[in-house]
């Protein structure tokens, strides 16, 4: 393969973002330079979770209140402006990354190409430096946890980024593990599962690397997963799940933000 | 009735659980140790390089020192349904240790046991066998894990290697060990010490640990601890009396 200026890598980063499986798909809220991400406007919005709630939901459900309580309390933050990707990063989108770069492949794939029929599916074990390289060769960043909790709630802190309930349909979730086979779905399974933004597949699938680091050595993880049991962990406000930098699990996946300006 | 099959991994402080009848196909990875040493300043997985050797029919043995430090050897023992992990721990350092320890990791991620929500987690809480859930539990620096203080053992607020992860439920001890039930329920593997330290769990990995205690280390002493690890088909309520029998209740 002869090698790639920076600029033609970017090009072709940017129209492989634009859709999941690598065709280019408009939508309402994408600006001009920004296919495939959804325009956050700014402003407040909702974040965490009240007190009440949480002390109703571990009544209702069986838990300590205190297993609630990373989310607590319920506040009103503010952020500007920023983009972010409608949809996961997908296997194609990190098949082309390392093919572009030379980055490793990921650990379940075929040799050097995801495996057959899940090049729509979310990319999945990939550790922090992965998302960062991935991010940085698309001219990207991860999102805060703000970022990606604005999101998926919208402005009035939505528990789930449809409505208010859980809907069993809306997202991959519930599954069981098998040797060697996440058990994802396309990334464009779940139309019902938008964000109040139009931002898709936010919870269940693959869990997402947030830029925050809540300790040395480890990132926040948001939005639950394909593994997830329990309803009340997908919502987007549960804050149970960090991750080690250098694991690359199989539930971890990632999508991408980036400025305004 | 077979027991259960491990592998020793070369030059490393890990094992596979390569086969265990109840749980057919399945396999567990074990830190055995992921840390051992001074709870004040122990040595990590990675921190030396041991040496395993078979030592009679089925058993392996693990050998580690750390000039000046300390030296360990940590015999696998594998049974029909447990797989009895045992250390003989020696303080080399010139210091006294307040308590020797070991950090002996249990991953059920790739069997069929995981559960990254603690949602089949079972612990015994003033006698009665509690679901990790339903636990006190603290919001730490990595949301992903806790640590619990053991009925019998110093406050983990008092053991350096405990504190130091700020998550641990305060005014909260449970009996010296942790379980995860199949989903179908009617089998379970457990992680328990005889004594243990201090309890630690981590949802990124589906793992369980159950930290024996070689108690206070004189330089130049030698103390020995037992982590029995359960792999049984039986109900929670059967094994949980069974193991009141076999380890004591809470510590001996």
């Amino acid at each position: 393969m002869s090698p790639l200026s920076r600029r033609e890598l970017l090009a072709a980063a940017a129209a492989l973002a634009a859709s999941p499986a690598g065709s280019h798909r408009g939508a309402a809220g994408e600006g001009a330079g920004q296919e495939g991400m959804v325009l956050i406007p700014a402003g407040p919005f909702t974040m965490g979770t009240a007190a009440d709630v949480a002390a109703g939901l571990a009544r209702e459900h069986g838990y300590h209140v205190s297993w609630f309580s990373g989310e607590v309390p319920c506040r009103e933050s503010r952020l500007p402006a920023y983009w972010i990707d409608r949809y996961p990063v997908t296997n194609a989108q990190f098949h082309a990354f390392c093919v572009a770069t030379g980055h490793a492949p990921r650990p379940h794939w075929h040799g050097s190409e995801p495996p057959p029929g899940t090049r729509d599916h979310p990319v999945v074990s990939v550790n922090r430096a992965d998302c960062l390289a991935y991010a940085i060769w698309i001219g990207k960043r991860l999102p805060s946890e703000a970022e990606w909790e604005k999101a998926a709630r919208g402005e009035r802190g939505l528990a789930y980024p449809w409505g208010p309930e859980f809907d069993p349909q809306a997202c991959c979730w519930g599954r069981s593990p098998g040797p060697g086979r996440p058990l994802t779905d396309p990334v464009t399974a779940h139309p019902q599962g938008a964000s109040p933004y139009g931002v898709m597949d936010l919870v269940g699938n693959a869990a997402e690397w947030c830029a925050d680091s809540p300790g040395p050595g480890s990132g926040i993880i948001k939005g639950g997963c394909w593994l997830t049991q329990d309803p009340l962990n997908l919502r987007p406000a549960a804050r149970n799940m960090s991750g080690f930098d250098n694991n690359p699990l199989d539930f971890y996946g990632f999508r991408c933000a980036k400025e305004t300006g | 009735m077979a027991t259960i099959a491990v592998q020793p991994i070369p030059g490393q402080m890990g094992v596979l659980v390569t086969a265990a009848p109840a749980f057919p196909g399945d396999h567990f990875s074990l830190g055995v140790p992921e840390c051992i040493g001074d709870a004040a300043a122990p040595i990590w997985f990675g921190g030396l390089v041991p040496a395993w050797s078979r030592s009679g029919e089925g058993l392996w043995v693990q050998r580690g020192e750390r000039p000046g430090e300390l030296r360990y050897a940590l015999t696998v023992r594998p049974a029909e349904d447990y797989v009895d992990i045992e250390i003989d721990l020696t303080n080399l350092s010139p210091r006294p240790w307040q308590h020797g320890m070991a950090f002996n990791c249990f991953n059920c991620g790739a069997s069929v046991l995981c559960d990254h929500e603690c949602l089949r987690h079972w612990v015994g809480l003033h006698g009665h066998l509690t679901r990790l859930t339903q636990v006190p539990r603290v919001f730490g620096p990595r949301p992903a894990i806790q640590l619990y203080s053991v009925e019998g053992a110093p406050p983990g607020r008092d053991i350096p290697f405990v504190a130091n992860f700020a998550a641990t439920p305060a005014d909260v001890a449970l009996e010296g060990w942790m379980a995860i039930a199949a989903p179908d329920g009617r089998r379970l593997v457990a992680a328990a010490s005889r004594p243990a330290l201090f309890l630690f769990q981590n949802m990124e990995y589906s793992c369980i640990h159950s930290g024996p205690d070689f108690g206070l280390l004189a330089p130049g002493a030698t103390a020995r601890a037992l982590t029995r690890l359960y792999f049984v088909a039986a109900s929670l309520g059967e094994w949980h009396a069974r193991v009141q029998r076999e380890l004591g209740s809470p510590a001996p």
